[in-house]
């Protein structure tokens, strides 16, 4: 019989590199606030859609009608980003889409098999809540890295600290450090 | 013989699905007018005096995302240059031609290091650079400053040659 707390931390690994994307392009508080907002959003809804639409729909059609609410969702939150702060919306749109295609997201599309799932299916938001804020203190921590403070505006004058952290490899430097403190952690909750 | 009975769940999912999608097309719609009339103020704003009162267009061709253009004053480009680590952003205003009369930055996000050198990159192209300001890097950039004035000259002229037909 397979080891409970390894499928659990598997699995929780599986989703944090179906996040991956998000996590590289979130290099800054701010577009981390915009990714992680849309995430939850976006994951919410696919969640309470495959809960909501009736189970006689079929699994695929479940799937469907989740999918297409979560795009609606992201829609929504990029239409009231660009009310907001067009500029922002400039930068980040094509990010702002993505967030409806990650595993996570594919995951919560999904209609919970049997009626213990289903129960338990409120957890999804929670699952979804974590996820978007690892996408905000992503952002918080590559910016103060990388730029020694952290600033909503932009600089004619950026202050520059560490710039790699900014870009696409600072953020695999940052997973990997992440992953190996995890692996002392539970190494250690292991040994006790 | 008697075709699939009609799922009247599954209609109704369909059609709430098609009217949710149209309230989102609509409210992008608004926010597009709202942002259009936002981007106007702000390319006015920091072009200063004289009042230019401009319409906006969203053209997100390469590295323009729009151009705000005065009756009187002409045409002026937001451009953003986009590279791993941030993005600058930069307000040009061209004359009919396209050429590049002047630019105003707009800064950089915190932590992207090119932007002083693609400040000075532009300011030179605008004419206002000082002597020997030169970076190792500069070659590497120059492509994205030219690549942006050419594409604010076709887009100028285009609109210029179209606003003469008419």
């Amino acid at each position: 019989m397979p080891n409970d707390d390894r499928t659990v931390t598997t699995r929780a690994w599986a989703a944090f590199v179906g996040l991956t994307p998000l996590l590289v392009f979130s290099n800054g508080l701010l577009i981390g606030l915009v990714l992680g907002m849309t995430f939850l959003v976006v994951h919410s809804t696919a969640s309470a859609v495959a809960l909501l639409v009736p189970v006689s729909f079929g699994r695929r059609r479940i799937f469907v009608f989740s999918m297409a609410g979560a795009m609606i969702a992201a829609s929504v939150c990029a239409t009231l980003i660009r009310i907001i702060d067009p500029l922002l919306f400039e930068s980040a749109f094509t990010r702002i889409f993505l967030t409806a295609y990650t595993v996570p997201v594919f995951n919560a599309a999904v209609v919970p098999a049997s009626m213990a799932d289903r129960e338990r299916a409120w957890e999804n938001m929670a699952r979804g809540l974590g996820y978007g804020l690892a996408i905000v203190l992503v952002g918080l921590v590559r910016e103060l890295m990388a730029s020694g403070g952290v600033t909503m505006v932009q600089a004619i004058n950026p202050s520059v600290l560490l710039p790699i952290m900014a870009q696409p490899a600072g953020a695999m430097v940052l997973l990997g450090l992440v992953a190996a403190g995890f692996r002392v952690a539970t190494a250690r909750s292991v040994n006790r | 013989m008697s075709g699939p009975a009609f799922d009247r769940n599954l209609a109704t999912g369909i059609v709430l699905v098609l009217l949710c999608t149209t309230a989102a097309g609509l409210g992008s719609r608004y926010a597009a007018a709202q942002a259009a009339a936002y981007l106007a103020q702000q390319s006015d704003q920091y072009l200063a005096a004289p009042a230019r009162h401009s319409v906006w267009n969203t053209l997100r061709t390469g590295q323009v995302i729009g151009r705000a253009v005065s009756a009187k004053q002409g045409a002026a480009y937001l451009i953003s240059i986009r590279r791993q680590g941030g993005e600058y952003r930069a307000i040009a205003r061209s004359d009919a031609d396209g050429a590049l009369l002047s630019l105003v930055s707009l800064g950089a996000n915190a932590g992207f290091s090119y932007a002083p050198r693609l400040d000075a990159l532009f300011a030179r192209a605008a004419g206002v650079a000082k002597h020997g300001d030169d970076s190792p890097i500069d070659p590497a950039l120059k492509p994205m400053i030219v690549d942006a004035l050419e594409t604010i000259t076709t887009l100028e002229r285009a609109r210029t040659e179209s606003a003469n037909a008419q």
